[in-house]
C-alpha cells in the first residue's frame, strides 16, 4: 500500500467516525433544536484550535449482541484546544451515538482527558448530553461513573471544572456536574434529575414534565444546581467564554489582568443609587458597578437565592469576587439558600486566588419555622467557615445595617477580614434599636406612666448613640469610616497592598466544614 | 444575562413591606418566600406517610383496639415493606387509605383516638 492509499484509508475511517450516529440520528438531534457534539466543541473553542483524541475507540460490550454493533467513538468526543488563547481539555457526549449512553470505554475516554487536564493543569469542560448508563454494559457502566466522580473530587480546587448540560443528564450522571465548579444550562434543552418523571409517576402517581422537574429554569431559580441560565446554546457558550476571562487556569495562577478603566459614574453614581434610610431598597449590583472597572459585573447564580449577590468583577484590572447582601430581595436577609450560595462561592474564590470584596447591608437572618427546621444553623455556619478559612485578601465594606450574627458572618474583622471599611450610614450593633431598647430598658418602660412615650424616647436614644459605625470604629473593628465617593480609592489601595498576603493555617488533613 | 435581570427588576418595582426583627423594610418578596406553607402543629394521633409509597396491607378497621407498636398497615416504598405501627394504645378513629392506594409524603393514613 502506498502512502497515498494509507492516507486515504485514514481519511475514510475518520470521516466515518466523525459522522457519529449517522445522518438520521444527526437530523433528529438538530430537530430537537440541539447542535451536534462536534459542533458544540467547535463553537465553544477558539477557531481551529480543537484537536481530537480517541476517535477510533470502540465499545467493550459483549453481551446482548452488542459485539455486532459499532458505536462511533463510543459516544463521546474528547480533545484539547483553547479558549481566549488559553489551553483547555474538553469532552462532549454525542447523543447521536446510542443516546450518548455511558459504557466502559466511553467513561475511559472521559477519565483519560480528565487525567490530562490534571497533569497539564488546565481547565476541564464537560458537555453532557446522555441518556445515562449503558444498561447492556451493567456494572462497568457504574464503574465508569464512579471513576469520573473520583476525578472530579480530586480536581476540585486545582483546575477549574465546567459542566455544560445540553440534553438529558439523569440518575447518577448528575453527580459529575454537581461536583464541578460551574454548571451551565440552556432553556428547554437541558434536563437534570435523579429520578425522572416516569419513576415518579410509578411510585407516586404524580405527573410532571421533564422540563418542570429538572429543566434549566428550575435548576437556575429553585434548586441552585445551575450557575448559569441561557436561552440558547450559543448564549451559553458566550457565558463560558466570559467566565474564563475572570478565572485563572489553575490554582497556582492568577486570572488574566486587563487594562484598568474607571467606572461609568454617569450611569452608576453611588449617591444616586444608595438611599440612607436603612429600610429603603436599592440594587446592590449597581453599587458594585459604581466602583468596578468600566462598571463591569459578571453575576453567578443570579436567579437563585437573589437575596445575596455573588459574582466576578475587575478592580484595577484584576479579578475580584463579590459577595453582597441584596436589599432589593427579602431585604437582603441571610437564609439557608443564600448562605449556601455565598459560602461555596467564597471557597471557590479562595481556592483560585481571587480576592474577596464583601458588601454588607442586612437586617439579619430570615425568621421562620421553615428556616429553622431546614437547618439554617448548619447552613449559616458554612458562611462563617468559608470566610474564616479563606486566606485570599478579604475586604469588607459595611454600607448600612450590620446587626447581630449577620454582622459577624459577613466577613467581619473577627473572621479576619484584612480591611473593613464603613460608610457613615453604617449601623453596627448587636441588634436593631427597637429590640435593643425594649430589652435594656424593659423595667423603665414597664414602670413608666406613659410606657409608649418612654419606649420611643429610649429607642431614639439608642439609635442616636449606637446606630452608627463609630462604636465599632472605637474598638478598631472598623479600620476606616470613609465617604461614599472615596470607596473605589480605598478598595483599590487595599487590594494593591494585599497582593503578597500570606496566611498559614494550622496543619491538618482538612477541616470538617458544616456541609 | 446580568443585564437582562437588571431590566426585569427596573420595570418591575413591586416592593412590599417585609418585617425582620423590629423594622419593616421595603423590598421584593421572593417566589420561595411567597410559596412557603404555614407551619402546622403535628397531631400525634395521626399517622402520616413518612415516605411516598403504596399501601399494600391494612390489618385494622375502624373501631378496632390497637396496642402500642402493633402493625396497623404496610406501606411499600423503594422495594421495602414499611411497618406503620400504632404510636400508643388506642382505638382506630378513621382510616383514610385503601389497599393499593399510592400516597405522597405526609399523607394522612390513619387516625387513632
Amino acid at each position: 500500500m502506498s502512502l497515498r492509499s494509507k492516507t486515504s484509508d485514514l481519511r475514510k475511517r475518520m470521516s466515518e467516525a466523525i459522522k457519529g450516529g449517522g445522518d438520521k440520528a444527526i437530523e433528529k438531534q438538530v430537530s430537537m433544536g440541539k447542535m451536534t457534539a462536534r459542533e458544540r466543541i467547535i463553537e465553544l473553542l477558539d477557531r481551529k484550535s480543537f484537536f481530537e483524541y480517541d476517535l477510533f475507540v470502540e465499545h467493550a460490550a459483549k453481551d446482548f449482541d452488542m459485539d455486532k454493533k459499532k458505536l462511533a467513538g463510543d459516544g463521546v468526543i474528547i480533545g484539547t484546544g483553547t479558549i481566549n488563547s488559553h489551553p483547555v481539555c474538553i469532552y462532549a457526549q454525542d447523543f447521536t451515538v446510542a443516546g450518548g449512553s455511558l459504557g466502559y470505554m466511553h467513561a475511559r475516554k472521559i477519565t483519560k482527558i480528565m487525567d490530562h487536564a490534571m497533569k497539564l493543569k488546565v481547565p476541564i469542560i464537560g458537555i453532557n448530553d446522555s441518556g445515562g448508563a449503558r444498561i447492556q454494559e451493567g456494572v462497568n457502566s457504574l464503574a465508569g461513573y464512579g471513576e469520573i466522580f473520583y476525578r472530579n473530587t480530586l480536581a476540585s480546587g486545582v483546575i477549574p471544572q465546567i459542566s455544560v448540560i445540553l440534553g438529558p443528564c439523569a440518575g447518577g450522571a448528575v453527580y459529575s456536574p454537581a461536583l464541578t465548579d460551574f454548571v451551565f444550562m440552556v432553556d428547554k434543552i437541558s434536563k437534570m434529575f435523579i429520578t425522572g418523571p416516569e419513576v415518579i409517576k410509578s411510585v407516586l402517581g404524580e405527573e410532571i414534565s421533564m422540563e418542570a422537574l429538572g429543566g434549566a429554569r428550575v435548576h437556575a431559580e429553585k434548586t441552585g444546581n445551575a450557575h448559569f441560565f441561557a436561552e440558547s446554546e450559543k448564549e451559553c457558550f458566550n457565558q463560558i467564554k466570559e467566565l474564563f476571562t475572570y478565572v485563572p487556569w489553575n490554582n497556582t495562577k492568577k486570572a488574566d489582568s486587563f487594562p484598568t478603566k474607571p467606572p461609568k459614574t454617569k450611569s452608576f453614581k453611588i449617591s444616586k443609587i444608595f438611599p440612607a434610610d436603612p429600610t429603603e431598597p436599592y440594587d446592590v449590583r449597581n453599587i458594585v458597578r459604581s466602583i468596578s472597572d468600566d462598571s463591569n459585573f459578571f453575576e453567578v447564580q443570579n436567579l437563585w437565592a437573589a437575596n445575596i449577590v455573588i459574582g466576578f468583577t475587575r478592580l484595577n484590572g484584576d479579578t475580584v469576587g463579590i459577595v453582597a447582601n441584596q436589599p432589593l430581595v427579602l431585604a437582603g436577609v441571610l437564609d439557608v439558600d443564600s448562605s449556601d450560595k455565598a459560602a461555596r462561592f467564597i471557597r471557590y474564590c479562595d481556592a483560585f486566588n481571587i480576592p474577596l470584596l464583601t458588601l454588607v447591608d442586612l437586617p439579619g437572618y430570615l425568621p421562620g419555622i421553615d428556616q429553622e427546621h431546614a437547618g439554617v444553623i448548619r447552613h449559616g455556619a458554612k458562611l462563617l467557615y468559608a470566610y474564616s478559612e479563606a486566606t485570599v485578601p478579604k475586604i469588607t465594606l459595611i454600607m448600612r445595617k450590620a446587626y447581630g450574627g449577620g454582622y459577624i458572618a459577613m466577613c467581619s474583622n473577627h473572621l479576619k477580614a484584612d480591611f473593613v471599611f464603613a460608610w457613615p450610614t453604617a449601623e453596627i450593633a448587636v441588634m436593631g434599636p427597637t429590640g435593643a431598647a425594649n430589652i435594656i430598658f424593659r423595667k423603665e418602660i414597664a414602670q413608666a406612666d406613659d410606657p409608649d412615650a418612654v419606649r420611643q424616647q429610649k429607642i431614639d436614644e439608642y439609635k442616636e448613640k449606637y446606630a452608627n459605625p463609630y462604636i465599632a470604629a472605637a474598638y478598631g473593628y472598623i479600620d476606616s469610616v470613609i465617604e461614599l465617593n472615596e470607596t473605589r480609592k480605598f478598595i483599590l489601595h487595599a487590594l494593591e497592598i494585599s497582593q503578597s498576603k500570606e496566611v498559614v493555617l494550622p496543619a491538618r488533613k482538612h477541616g470538617v466544614p458544616p456541609f | 444575562m446580568a443585564k437582562k435581570t437588571e431590566e426585569k427588576i427596573e420595570d418591575n418595582q413591586e416592593f412590599e413591606d417585609f418585617r425582620v426583627g423590629d423594622a419593616i423594610y421595603r423590598t421584593k418578596i421572593s417566589q420561595m418566600q411567597k410559596e412557603r406553607k404555614p407551619y402546622k402543629v403535628p397531631n400525634p394521633k395521626e399517622s402520616l406517610a413518612f415516605i411516598p409509597g403504596t399501601i399494600v396491607e391494612i390489618n385494622v378497621k375502624k373501631g378496632d383496639q390497637v396496642k402500642q407498636g402493633e402493625i396497623m398497615m404496610l406501606l411499600e416504598a423503594m422495594k421495602m415493606k414499611n411497618h406503620v405501627k400504632a404510636p400508643f394504645d388506642g382505638v382506630v378513629k378513621n382510616i383514610y387509605v385503601k389497599v393499593g392506594q399510592i400516597v405522597s409524603k405526609n399523607y394522612k393514613m390513619i387516625e387513632l383516638k
